[in-house]
């Protein structure tokens, strides 16, 4: 089944770059949630973050979710020889490197690009509202979502999967459920 | 100490920086290590070095070229799980694949889960981590988990005892990056650099640009067994992967070894390397389909890196982002840590399986006198 499109918008300085295709998938002010994606989508994609104010030709605003694939990183001095999480330096925010609008060679089709684009803006959103009414004993709800976004590879997938687990919660969690329900647009159905 | 099949160069320079001195008559064996991912342990397999210590013959042969060698990874993939699992059945062994999330590793899991047949999956024991998981969720969540045996040998670590070593078989994705390409081949495509991929490696004048940190040592060792390839080396694409093919393939079979035959006898411990631990990518077809296939792989190259093995992976899970998105990661051989040639105290094994440990007196002079630090 599939549901309403979902478009979330985000801009920022903390970029979250494909390691190795160099463009940047997301951007955004909130740099802790940078780490979190990229540590949680690490088997989908890997990426490295990034500070886009230590780069000279980056202003604020410059950047957003309408344009950001559009935009890649070189820093092809840096590259290194292996990607790993485990690897020295690669939970490190980066600074540097040259900002250059050319539309790379996208390994996926466009489409998909920006189903996983929109994964990535959904868990961001989804955070920022569960953050809001989080109590220390609904980590494990934040689990369930995290499995949910590292099992599931299509965004209508993701989607459904939430929508049952915030159901399953607002017999005890509703404004958890309803933190869920939020960027589904789903509270009524 | 002679006829040695294990001897980790790189960990003897830590033990005794002056191998690496200019001062030193052998240090240019010891200063190899400057290039990236180099083998801790030394060998070539198609002609003998001139080492100090006396090299035993490779544990992986170099498989005779063969005109009808199978050129379709998947058929030879599976044509090996087929044999395996006809073992498993005849000998009631329990095999314990390890699974890191990786492509080589997934690769083989693929094969397993697509060939055995329910009394094989019935047995089947995958080993994994957390970093699996991190590697291949969708995976894990998919085809794993409630689907077949597993166990994380972080919480509950397999240990290959006296008691066990005949009854288990332990699979791993090991060789898979010798037979596909090498990390320099990685990094030059990262770099936008394919085009010196498909130069001729004759013209090459400066080597570095290529394996960074080599030296004339390196280079003039690598022309040597270039001259003894069983296929023509023509492009700087098969110059790399003929390196890592060459000369590391005997590290990456051995330097998990120790962990596993750390407690057996010379006698189980090579019963064990002959019969309880298989690795599909040192096979001979699998070796075959490298010489052969190298063609193939080089032209691969323009869609991704690897794409070979990710295909296959990919018609069996159907996982595009994974398939798109997914590149070479450290291996796990750093999660055996704990039981490392060295750091054990274990420096050596010989074509017999014996160990010499530097907490004897007798091997440590032994080896001071066969590395000419001592007379």
């Amino acid at each position: 089944m599939n549901h309403k499109t979902i478009n979330f918008f985000t801009t920022g300085r903390y970029a979250l770059v494909d390691a190795y295709y160099r463009y940047i998938w997301i951007n955004t002010y909130d740099e802790a949630i940078c780490h979190r994606i990229q540590q949680l989508f690490w088997s989908k994609i890997q990426t490295l973050v990034y500070d886009l104010n230590t780069i000279e030709q980056y202003h604020d605003g410059l950047i957003d979710t309408s344009v950001c694939l559009n935009w890649q990183l070189l820093d092809v001095d840096r590259l290194p020889m292996r990607i790993g999480l485990n690897i020295a330096g690669f939970d490190q925010t980066h600074q540097g490197g040259k900002l250059v609008n050319i539309k790379p060679e996208y390994p996926l089709p466009v489409e998909r690009q920006h189903d996983l684009q929109q994964q990535m803006l959904l868990y961001k959103t989804i955070m920022d509202w569960t953050h809001r009414t989080l109590t220390p004993g609904d980590l494990m709800i934040v689990s369930r979502i995290d499995q949910i976004f590292q099992t599931e590879i299509n965004l209508n997938d993701i989607n459904q999967e939430l929508f049952t687990l915030a159901n399953q919660y607002l017999h005890n969690a509703g404004w958890l459920s309803g933190a869920i329900l939020t960027p589904l647009d789903r509270h009524y159905e | 100490m002679n006829n040695l099949i294990y001897l980790p160069l790189a960990w003897l320079r830590r033990y005794d920086p002056y191998l690496q001195s200019q001062e030193y008559q052998h240090n240019h064996w010891f200063n190899m290590h400057s290039v990236t991912l180099w083998p801790e342990h030394l060998s070539s397999r198609v002609h003998k070095l001139n080492t100090p210590w006396d090299l035993a013959p490779s544990v992986c042969p170099m498989p005779k070229l063969l005109h009808n060698s199978e050129l379709r990874f998947d058929v030879v993939m599976d044509s090996i799980t087929h044999r395996f699992c006809d073992y498993i059945q005849r000998t009631g062994k329990t095999p314990y694949m390890s699974w890191s999330g990786g492509i080589d590793s997934t690769s083989i899991l693929v094969s397993l889960l697509k060939v055995g047949n329910s009394d094989f999956l019935k047995k089947l024991v995958v080993l994994y981590n957390d970093r699996s998981i991190k590697e291949n969720s969708f995976f894990y969540h998919r085809f794993l988990d409630g689907k077949v045996s597993t166990l994380n040998f972080d919480q509950s670590p397999l240990h290959v005892t006296a008691d066990n070593y005949d009854q288990i078989v332990i699979l791993d994705g090991e060789v898979g990056n010798q037979v596909m390409g090498s990390p320099h081949i990685n990094s030059l495509v990262r770099q936008g650099r394919r085009d010196i991929l498909d130069s001729d490696w004759t013209t090459i004048q400066d080597y570095s640009e290529i394996i960074y940190g080599s030296t004339d040592f390196h280079i003039q060792m690598i022309k040597e067994s270039v001259e003894s390839a069983p296929v023509e080396i023509l492009t700087v694409f098969d110059f790399l992967w003929w390196l890592n093919f060459n000369f590391k393939v005997d590290d990456v079979l051995l330097r998990k070894m120790l962990t596993h035959v750390y407690d057996l006898t010379p006698d189980q411990s090579r019963e064990f390397w002959e019969s309880g631990i298989f690795r599909h990518y040192a096979q001979p077809e699998m070796q075959q389909w490298s010489l052969v296939s190298k063609n193939q792989r080089h032209q691969s190259i323009e869609i991704m890196l690897k794409y070979i093995p990710k295909k296959y992976i990919y018609d069996f899970d159907h996982n595009d982002i994974w398939y798109a998105h997914k590149t070479e990661q450290a291996s796990m051989a750093s999660t055996y840590e704990k039981c490392t040639f060295g750091d054990s105290g274990i420096i050596a094994l010989d074509s017999d399986w014996n160990k010499y440990s530097l907490t004897d007196q007798e091997t440590r002079r032994k080896l001071g006198r066969i590395l000419q630090r001592i007379s």
